[in-house]
């Protein structure tokens, strides 16, 4: 029954671990795990056919209540669309369950009795998940971004993997977090993409920085609202808090919150960058503290 | 700096769930070789070696594994292979992919991981499904499975959690080799069961554990020593109970003869006679038996007693 050439016995030592002992493994096997290619094309193809319509048809779409501006279009469809729920809703359905499937499945046990740190894979397994979220992001915002057929600039295109790769890291922070400290992480998950991504973020005021996407959109306006300005006064317009309110005549319901929307001015860069970090770094520390010191019956 | 010698120690361990006590103040040593841990269901067994694997955390007391506490403590986890109670696995990955990504976990280079995860396959005996995936295996090739799993980085401390569930007799016997073998190679093997003859086979040390404590602790032959002390009972199948009670009870050690509808039952402090004797009694009195069946070999009445 035994193989010709056992392996060399182990010498048992008695050292400490260096640090991030295991992460390598730990993160090929989560994105193993993460890009299992039905899912991957399932959420992939399903987000450049959605992303493509929608960069195709909203773009230049004429529509009461609204002027007839390409580069107000998109600059609205890139803000509100991909990265108020595209990006998230990627992030979410790539990065959330990394950690919560191993829990699920149990196979968590064989992770307690390695010598790999419970702070090591569960930092592994959300980089594992990260990683594909960002591609997938960078990919529908390019999508979208060609698909609207205006010749933008460099700044725009640099933008996009930088704005999907902070989004992946803040929100996804988020979702990981709570999907793997709790049961119904995910439902929580969902709900807080409808109303704090959604509902909060299109609401008044201060209320929209609840919204974690708002300060990831902080960078992406940091780095491309002075390219859509150069172009289109009607991004000039928006970016302005003051507006004339007969415009709200006969807008319908969605234009109206829009425009209702007490505009609240995005983050500079720099400190849009500072939150969103905090926030990563934040909500990573925390689940890693929880899980360190949890418990982990696993019973059947 | 080389490790020392394979042990575990608990030292007044208790822990609980909500209100309910899962382990009561126990206290062991485990060194080299093979102690099997037995026990009903919801003893305390899992409980201890989930503690022992760091998994969970004493309420009271101290836990050292090879000298050093387990409970989130990666540096020990080198020394420990686990086979766990429940199933475990990745549905779409193989057999070999898994326990070579979990030996690449102990810092093996992958190439080496590979090679220690196939010959640990092989030696579990799952060297012909080494691609095959594991959600595909039978209840007795997952526990070879999870055996291989703990075996591939070499550990010297194995906690073997029911691992005799579900395999066939010629698994068991493979596996009970193997686990043999371990101890043979000086390692502290600890193994759960439920069933007494399983550990009894396995196991020169046998823990007796209830309601989360220790109720016996030593050798098959001592314990079984300690349950002669417990009267036994007997029950005979025959349509004439009443003449055979009359003749049981002037027997050595019988306390007691029950009458029931099918015959009697025999409490005896000494079944061992009780069932030499009984052919001999049933040819001299002329008395048809068609069975002799003891009650108590079932481990809950061990249990019973040891409790009493």
């Amino acid at each position: 029954m035994n193989s010709e050439e056992p392996p060399p016995p182990v010498r048992h030592l008695d050292v400490a671990l260096p640090p991030l002992a295991g992460f390598g493994p730990a993160f090929g096997w989560g994105l193993k795990l993460t890009c299992r290619w039905p899912r991957m094309l399932g959420i992939g193809g399903v987000g450049v056919v959605l992303c493509w319509w929608l960069g195709a048809a909203f773009v230049g779409a004429k529509r009461r209540g609204r002027p007839n501006d390409e580069w107000l279009d998109l600059w609205t469809l890139l803000d509100e669309g991909m990265l108020g729920y595209i990006v998230p809703l990627i992030a979410l359905l790539t990065i959330a369950s990394g950690f919560r499937v191993e829990l699920g499945r149990k196979t968590f046990v064989f992770h307690l009795v390695r010598p790999i740190s419970r702070t090591t894979l569960f930092l592994a397994r959300f980089f594992a998940g990260v990683l594909p979220s960002w591609i997938l992001c960078t990919l529908v915002l390019v999508v979208t971004c060609s698909a609207s057929g205006l010749d933008l600039p460099s700044e725009v295109w640099l933008s996009l993997p930088v704005t999907a790769l902070i989004g992946s890291l803040a929100v996804g922070a988020f979702y990981y977090v709570v999907t793997t400290l709790f049961r119904g992480g995910m439902i929580v998950a969902l709900v807080y993409t409808f109303v704090f991504e959604g509902l909060f973020a299109s609401s008044r005021g201060a209320m929209q920085k609840l919204s974690i996407m708002f300060h990831v959109r902080g960078v992406h306006h940091g780095m491309t609202d002075d390219v859509f300005a150069a172009e289109s006064k009607h991004v000039v317009a928006a970016l302005n808090p003051a507006f004339d309110l007969s415009e709200l005549a006969d807008g319908n319901l969605l234009s109206v919150m829009t425009k209702l929307r007490e505009r609240v001015a995005y983050d500079e860069p720099q400190m849009a960058l500072l939150i969103c970090g905090g926030i990563t770094i934040g909500l990573l520390a925390y689940g890693a503290y929880r899980i360190g010191r949890r418990d982990f019956p696993l019973k059947d | 700096m080389t490790a020392g010698t394979p042990e575990i120690t608990l030292e007044g361990v208790s822990r609980w769930y909500g209100e309910v006590l899962g382990l009561n103040e126990v206290s062991a040593e485990f060194g080299p070789g093979v102690t099997g841990l037995l026990g009903p269901n919801g003893a305390g067994k899992s409980t201890m070696l989930k503690i022992i694997c760091g998994m969970l955390k004493p309420d009271l007391g101290k836990v050292r594994v090879c000298g050093r506490v387990p409970f989130n403590r990666a540096r020990v986890m080198r020394r420990i292979g686990l086979c766990p109670e429940q199933d475990a696995y990745y549905p779409k990955a193989s057999a070999w992919a898994v326990v070579t990504y979990l030996t690449r976990l102990h810092g093996f280079t992958k190439l080496e991981a590979r090679t220690r995860a196939r010959h640990a396959l092989e030696r579990a005996g799952l060297g012909d499904v080494l691609g095959s995936s594991v959600a595909g295996f039978s209840k007795g090739m997952r526990q070879r499975f999870k055996l291989a799993q703990a075996l591939a980085h070499e550990p010297d401390v194995f906690i073997l959690d029911e691992p005799l569930n579900g395999l066939d007799p010629h698994g068991r016997k493979q596996y009970s080799d193997v686990i043999q073998e371990l101890a043979d190679d000086g390692a502290c093997v600890l193994v759960s069961s439920h069933i007494l003859h399983e550990v009894d086979a396995l196991a020169r040390r046998i823990v007796v554990l209830n309601a989360g404590r220790i109720l016996a602790d030593g050798s098959a032959r001592e314990i079984r020593e300690d349950l002669s002390k417990f009267p036994l009972q007997v029950r005979i199948d025959t349509a004439e109970g009443g003449r055979l009670a009359s003749t049981l009870v002037t027997l050595d050690g019988v306390s007691k003869v029950e009458l029931t509808d099918h015959g009697a039952i025999v409490i005896t402090r000494d079944a061992g006679l009780l069932l030499d004797r009984m052919g001999t009694i049933a040819a001299e009195s002329n008395i048809p038996v068609e069975a002799v069946v003891p009650l108590d070999e079932d481990l809950e009445s061990v249990f019973r007693y040891l409790t009493q």
